[in-house]
């Protein structure tokens, strides 16, 4: 029981004060857009601690804030991403193409944790993101197009043809 | 002495191991008509298309209108050149095609119309102008080549056998055509032909090449006489006077005559001339219907100078 | 030196396009438009496809069939002039090699241009409304334009060196097939030996920014580096047929021939 205590306080002592040191920033803080579109998330993993970090973890998160049921593998498939070791001062750039997959309004927030157990969360401050329903399409849109341009290129190349003819 | 306008020295082509072209040297003067003759393989085309830049020489130089080989581009300037077996753009119209090479040769968009319309003109091709080349006969096209090998007033043309595939009529209007431009403009004509009997009519000189080289050079009566001594004729006479004719020919010193049965042809060879044989004939009364010497004529050169080289 | 370019090229385009090849290439592209924005536009309404996503459709197939239609024009220029029989008059005027080159150049570049413009309904149709249509026909100009010109020159380096024009057609379709295949094969660039692949090959890497900024809504900026290949493919392309033309462009094609 003792040895436990002693042992798990030494490793809270001997790990890397890796997380602590870190900070997460994001681009923007807002996002508006319908469902279906891709948002680009980019955070910026900056060591500001004076030690070199280990390897570290990235994690995006999407919380729902009007109670939509979220699934985050429908909106990204690789919500995890392994980040090299830091030096201190050091920085580097995560991103992530989301899905949004439903409408609704959501925070999306990177968490930055040490690769191993222990250490405490860096949170990134969270990109508010509104997203519309769907605007329905008018069915009849894109069928004048597509019957108008080949008949107008189509008479046109009829038209060369013809006065090629006329000239023999 | 007219000005040099062509001067070729130890042109030799090879491809790969095969010898086109071999050190052929020739001079070519303003307004003479040189006939370039030789069995089919024996690079006529060849020795063209190094003359006119499209084929760099394997070795030897050239001077064309007073420019030197080593500036193709200003030798291009000032030839103009009808290639062997020329393609046309069917879609485009004969006016159309000569005004735009005539574009290519410098000249300003009116200056080319009116180019092209001047030799549409001279090549009796005014009524065709505005129809697509795609319509025009195999002697229409070949007109329309040698208008556009003119679209520059050329100091010198070569003409690859202008007359293929024409028919009697045609063969005659491109040779009058090819004359009258050699006088009118003092210009020299290179014309690579197989058809010998024009060469005789509009060549100044000819050039006889066999296997890549220069096997003969000089007027056409120079080609001929080197063959002129071992002469043949044939003599026709009504059928009865056959055996006669033969009989009292027999008898000419130097006649020989060749033994068949034809029934109005004596065929015979003579050593020193055929005068005396003919003289022979006539006095003994026999009526001469025809009488042909072949030793005189170019084609006989011809054979005999390629074939002597083949063997 | 290249003096005579302008006439070649004015030349060469109406050969191109009152010679009738030009509008009935410029017809067939319009039919395959037609067909894949119909289709893009029944399953956008079908919740099958999202919006932009249907763009980037139309917007690729309009790039990489324009692409395709510039180095089949390309291919034939120097090849198919040969076999014509009209190629040594060209050669026999006092313009230089490079005149004859950038003008079959700039007239194959004008059927991207025309394959372009008629791309410009189809875009607009299935793109109105979220604001998309102005950065999709930009992309699709700007890449399109990259790659048909890369392409243009690499289809008329191969026509001129082809022995016949048969092996120039069928040698620039391998080409073309060989750098399109890869745009097909699905997520691509989720190794790095896979983003590798995708950035060598410009097809590849230009066809991945288009998507990149039409579709996951990146910046124009973010993802330049994938414009490296494209860039240097078209300026090694001209570099080359600059250098090696004026010797490749000759009354015979083949390797080894003269
Ligand atoms: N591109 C080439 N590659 C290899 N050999 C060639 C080439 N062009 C010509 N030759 C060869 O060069 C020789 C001369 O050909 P050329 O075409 O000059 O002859 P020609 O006198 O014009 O014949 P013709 O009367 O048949 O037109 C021939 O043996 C031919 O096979
Ligand atoms: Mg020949």
């Amino acid at each position: 029981m003792r040895l436990v205590f002693i042992v798990s306080a030494l490793l809270l002592v001997l790990a890397p004060a890796a997380a602590a040191d870190v900070s997460v920033q994001v681009e923007r803080n807002r996002v508006d857009n319908s469902v279906g579109a891709f948002i680009n998330i980019r955070s910026t993993v900056t060591n500001t601690g004076a030690e070199s970090t280990g390897k570290l973890i990235a994690h995006l998160n999407v919380a729902s804030l009007n109670d939509v049921y979220v699934d985050l593998e429908d909106w990204t498939a690789q919500p995890t991403q392994s980040i090299d070791a830091l030096g201190p001062g050091e920085s580097t750039t995560v991103e992530w193409d989301v899905q949004a997959v439903n409408a609704g309004i959501f925070n999306v927030y990177t968490v930055v944790m040490p690769n191993g157990s222990g250490g405490p969360l860096a949170v990134s401050p969270p990109v508010h993101v509104e997203i519309a329903g769907r605007r329905t399409l008018s069915a009849g849109g894109a069928l004048p197009i597509a019957l108008i341009v080949p008949l107008l290129l189509g008479a046109a190349a009829y038209g060369v043809r013809r006065r090629i003819h006329a000239t023999s | 002495m007219p000005g040099v306008t062509l001067e070729a020295r130890e042109l030799s082509k090879w491809f790969g191991s095969r010898t086109a072209v071999e050190s052929v040297s020739f001079t070519a003067h303003e307004g003479e008509v040189i006939g370039l003759l030789g069995p089919n393989g024996a690079g006529k085309t060849t020795t063209i298309r190094m003359l006119s830049t499209v084929l760099p020489p394997t070795a030897g130089d050239f001077e064309v209108a007073g420019v030197p080989s080593s500036r193709p581009a200003d030798i291009r300037a000032r030839i103009g050149v009808l290639p062997e077996s020329s393609g046309y753009p069917g879609h485009q119209t004969g006016l159309e095609y000569l005004t735009y090479h005539a574009r290519l040769f410098g000249c300003s968009r009116d200056d080319a119309k009116r180019t092209a319309v001047r030799l549409l003109g001279q090549v009796g091709l005014t009524e065709r102008a505005n129809t697509r080349i795609a319509t025009y006969s195999r002697g229409m096209r070949q007109r329309l080549g040698i208008a556009r090998a003119l679209v520059n007033d050329p100091a010198v043309v070569f003409l690859d056998e202008p007359t293929l595939g024409l028919d009697p009529a045609g063969q005659k209007e491109i040779l009058t055509l090819v004359r009258t431009i050699a006088e009118a403009h003092g210009t020299t004509i290179v014309l690579s032909t197989h058809t010998l009997p024009e060469v005789e009519q509009v060549c100044s000189a000819v050039l006889i090449l066999d296997r890549g080289k220069v096997i003969s050079a000089g007027t056409v009566a120079d080609v001929t006489s080197a063959d002129a001594n071992r002469q043949s004729g044939r003599l026709r006479v009504p059928p009865g006077e056959v055996p006669r004719a033969k009989e009292v020919l027999a008898a000419v010193p130097g006649v020989t005559v060749t033994p068949d049965d034809r029934r109005d042809v004596v065929v015979l060879t003579a050593t020193d001339g055929m005068n005396k044989a003919l003289a022979a004939v006539l006095n003994a009364g026999i009526p001469v219907l025809s009488f042909e010497i072949e030793g005189t004529r170019l084609s006989d050169a011809f054979l005999a100078l390629t074939r002597g080289g083949a063997s | 030196m290249t003096a005579a370019a302008p006439i070649v090229a004015r030349q060469e385009s109406r050969d191109l396009w009152f010679g009738g090849r030009g509008p009935v290439l410029l017809f067939a592209y319009s039919v395959l438009l037609s067909v894949v924005t119909y289709l893009a536009a029944t399953n956008q309404i079908l919740n099958f496809l999202e919006q932009r996503e249907s763009v980037n459709l139309v917007v690729q197939i309009a790039v990489a069939v324009g692409v395709l239609l510039t180095l089949v024009v390309a291919a034939d220029a120097i090849s198919g002039e040969r076999e014509r029989g009209t190629l040594e008059s060209l050669l026999l005027t006092p313009i230089s090699r490079g005149s004859i080159v950038l003008g079959k150049v700039v007239a194959a570049m004008s059927l991207w241009g025309a394959a372009f413009l008629v791309s410009v309904p189809y875009v607009w149709v299935l793109g109105r409304g979220v604001a998309v249509v102005g950065k999709a026909l930009l992309l699709s100009l700007v890449i399109g334009t990259l790659l048909a010109l890369a392409m243009a020159a690499i289809g008329l380096l191969i026509s001129a060196l082809a022995s016949s024009n048969k092996v120039s057609l069928a040698v620039s379709l391998f080409l073309m097939l060989a750098l399109f295949a890869p745009t097909q094969l699905p997520a691509m660039p989720t190794s790095s030996v896979g983003d590798f692949l995708v950035r060598v090959n410009p097809v590849t890497a230009g066809m991945h920014y288009i998507q990149l900024v039409l579709l996951k809504g990146h910046t124009w900026t973010q993802d330049l580096t994938y414009l490296i290949s494209p860039v240097v493919a078209v300026a090694g392309a001209l570099v080359a047929l600059a250098v090696a033309g004026p010797r490749i462009v000759r009354l015979k094609g083949g390797v080894g021939s003269e």
